[in-house]
């Protein structure tokens, strides 16, 4: 048996230290936004086409999940706050669907590379999400996945399978065994999800009343996304932006404040709307989402504080 | 779990560790972990289906012990039919319920939707239960004894590697090596991983790049014309090879790595000469279940020659319905069950060289193949009426990189060559993996293909599985 696994070991240790090569290599970052699984509407080439190809560079970056995509309308923001003939402040929304601290901070880190910001808007909700981004191993690098660990990401495992998936495709389009996906996607201004339709004031009647019941479990783990917090605050410190932190609740807002309010105030400046936006039922395309009614109050709210 | 998956070879690990670390000290030991290891590997897939399982194989044990335990026939023949009428009841309203449902209402110009049930296959199912029928009658014919131990018997029939896709074992040869305790064994061991490496080499490398360029033909037949239609036809007959014949040398691999022996299911079914000998070389535990529980108690050849013909045809016709519950799996099965029965009742002896035989008998093999894969037979109509238009050059192989299709056929003409090489001259491996440098080299070979050709994202599932 001894000598069996020890066969086993001595015959994989090639092919480990060939996999950790490939699994460090440097990959070129359009290829990764593009390889994205799990994408949501082809967001990851657009926003590629965004932070390295686009002209218009940003000022004013929101960064978050869906809601922030589906909450913060840029375009209408970036003509509320603008003054004619002075500096215009560019604004973009990278909200990107589902949740996940490290991704933030990626995309903070990667729109700096090109993009002279001055503030960044982190959105905040009711709970910390205290798992890792799925799209996050596919943008970080090597390393940056590794350091999960430093994070206690509980995915760090299969984080490291998709990283190096996705590596041996880069390297097999490398070598001409594959081709890489291309990427036939505009840049694009703004990055707001302008959406119509509206929820039935049933189903957020039937939401609002299962809320106030659970109330009162809010996650107390919140070591994976301060771990990220504090590297995104550690990064608008040496470019010297401000950080400020959006709190964008689902319907009704039923815990009132973000159940980390403490820690957040300690990094930036915390922005909370009136509950008439989050209560009004005609706002609404789901239970967590705005329709473009309701992005359009919450928007104009934002741009009362921003000026 | 799915053997191409990381979730296999994790869990493979931990409980190859476990078995030999930790609990070999006894066949208690080491079947309780088996078994615990079996209903793990299947409840991945679905608990509540795992409870079906178990209701299925507490069923056949006791019936086996009752069958044993009798010597009334009456009362032998109750708990056999017990035994299968279990087995069969489940297969058929998981399997056949909603084909034949369907088919009836079709036949009476009823809406089939009214009638049909929106049921999940369990994975694995048309395996274990005839792998459990076949115990149950063997006990009855008295060729194998009823097992008085039900860990033995449990472990038997969920034994991880096999009970999804096979090969369907015989009791008289499974369940003797349960019931003794394995001591670990370094060459079996060896041989164990090599298979494994064979099989992922056949699954995720040649079955999984070649599924890619079957897919296209058969999912547009309008699409392709001639040249293209033979290019798909001919990787879907290599696909579904490469593709079970990976599963089982994964499973036997597996198998041998906590000392099993599992039987060999395929035997280069390409290089047969005829098409009785393709039966005799493929899917070899399902032939012999045929043979043996269906083919001979029907009066196989011992009746004349028409109703041999008939049994013959039959058989086969519930073969292909073994293989799915649809008219696409049934045509194919008749096809070869026609082929068969013209065979042997003209008792055809051509003197062709023998690669004219291999070559025809592979052009039979491969277009009947087109019903297998085919959706619809309309489908299947399609694509043979294509496959005799010539619209110019092939167009199936667009887009796929010249480098990696070198790479796929050489290795598969490799693959295809060493099998037949190890089946004329037996032994001609161990003298070539004798040698270091040889050794090493295939296997270092066989991982970086496997790592740099692999199919892995969405990974394409065992064909065999959905049966």
């Amino acid at each position: 048996m001894k000598k069996f696994v020890k066969k086993i070991l001595f015959f994989s240790l090639p092919i480990l230290i060939g996999l950790s090569f490939i699994f460090f290599i440097k990959t070129n970052r359009e290829f990764c936004y593009n390889y994205v699984k799990g994408d949501c509407d082809q967001r990851g080439k657009l926003l590629y086409k965004k932070m390295y190809e686009d002209k218009n560079k940003v000022d004013y970056l929101f960064v978050g999940s869906s809601k922030t995509w589906n909450d913060i309308n840029d375009e209408l923001l970036e003509n509320l706050i603008n003054i004619p003939n002075s500096y215009h402040a560019r604004l973009f929304n990278v909200g990107y669907c589902r949740f996940g601290r490290n991704l933030d901070y990626l995309f903070c880190k990667e729109f700096l590379k090109r993009n002279p910001i001055k503030k960044i808007f982190l959105e905040v909700r009711a709970d910390e999400s205290t798992t890792s981004h799925p799209m996050f191993p596919y943008l970080a690098n090597g390393k940056e996945v590794l350091e999960g660990a430093l994070a206690l990401n509980i995915s760090l495992f299969p984080e490291i399978y998709n990283h190096l998936l996705m590596n041996v495709n880069y390297f097999r389009c490398k070598i001409n065994l594959a081709k890489a996906d291309s990427n036939k996607t505009n840049p694009f201004l703004h990055g707001y999800n302008n959406i119509e339709k509206t929820i039935s004031p049933e189903l957020l009647d039937k939401f609002y009343e299962k809320e106030i019941k659970q109330n009162d479990h809010i996650s107390l783990t919140y070591r994976f996304s301060n771990y990220y917090l504090r590297k995104i605050k550690l990064l608008c410190d040496k470019k010297k932006i401000e950080l400020n932190f959006i709190y964008l609740p689902s319907y009704a807002n039923v815990n009132k404040t973000p159940a980390f309010l403490k820690q957040y105030e300690a990094y930036g400046k915390v922005i909370i709307a009136p509950d008439s936006i989050f209560t009004n039922k005609t706002y609404w395309k789901d239970v967590a989402h705005f329709n473009s009614f309701g992005a359009e109050a919450y928007t104009k709210f934002l741009a009362t504080r921003l000026k | 779990m799915i053997f191409n998956t990381i979730e296999f070879i994790i869990f493979l690990l931990a409980v190859f560790i476990l078995y030999w670390r930790f609990f070999s000290k006894s066949s208690t030991k080491q079947n309780t972990l088996l078994l615990i290891a079996g209903y793990f590997f299947y409840s991945w897939w679905s608990w509540k289906f795992l409870l079906l399982f178990i209701t299925t194989s507490l069923i056949d044990f006791y019936a086996a012990q009752k069958i044993e335990q009798n010597e009334d026939s009456k009362k032998r023949k109750l708990f056999l039919g017990l035994s299968l009428s279990g087995n069969l009841l489940v297969l058929g309203f998981f399997k056949y319920y909603n084909f034949f449902v369907t088919e009836f209402a079709n036949l009476f110009s009823l809406n089939s939707e009214n009638f049909t049930l929106n049921l999940i296959l369990p994975l694995g199912i048309s395996f274990y239960t005839f792998q459990a029928m076949a115990y149950t009658i063997d006990v009855y014919r008295k060729t194998t004894k009823a097992e008085t131990n039900l860990l033995t018997y449990l472990v038997y029939s969920s034994f991880f590697p096999q009970m999804l896709s096979g090969p369907i074992e015989r009791a008289n040869y499974l369940m003797p090596q349960f019931r003794v305790k394995r001591e670990f064994n370094y060459p079996q061991a060896t041989r164990g991983v090599e298979l494994m490496l064979f099989g992922y080499l056949k699954k995720v490398v040649l079955a999984d790049n070649l599924a890619v360029i079957a897919d296209r033909g058969f999912s547009f037949p309008n699409n392709y014309h001639g040249v293209d239609v033979v290019i798909a036809a001919l990787c879907f007959t290599f696909q579904i090879y490469c593709d079970f014949s990976g599963y089982t040398d994964i499973a036997r691999g597996v198998a041998r790595l906590f000392g099993f022996e599992l039987i060999k299911n395929f035997n280069n079914p390409y290089f047969a000469e005829n098409i009785n000998d393709f039966w005799r070389r493929r899917h070899i535990s399902l032939s012999t279940w045929f043979r043996d529980y269906l083919y001979i108690p029907l009066g196989g050849n011992k009746k004349g020659k028409l109703r041999t013909s008939f049994n013959i045809i039959l058989v086969f016709a519930v073969s292909g319905l073994w293989h799915g519950a649809s008219r696409t799996f049934l045509t194919w099965g008749l096809y070869h069950g026609f082929l068969s029965a013209i065979n042997r009742l003209l008792n055809i002896k051509v003197e062709f060289p023998k690669p004219i035989k291999i070559f025809i008998t592979f052009i039979i093999v491969a277009f009947g193949l087109i019903f297998f894969r085919s959706a619809t037979l309309t489908d299947a109509g399609i694509i043979i009426s294509n496959l005799f238009e010539f619209k110019g050059g092939p167009t199936i192989l667009q887009s796929i990189e010249s480098l990696k299709l070198f790479l796929l056929f050489s290795t598969l003409f490799m693959v295809l060559i060493l099998e037949r090489l190890n089946e004329m001259k037996p032994g001609i491996f161990k003298n070539m993996f004798g040698k270091k440098l040889f050794k090493y080299s295939a296997y270092y070979y066989a991982v970086i293909i496997i790592i740099m050709l692999g199919v892995y994202d969405n990974a394409p599932n065992f064909i065999y599985f959905q049966f």
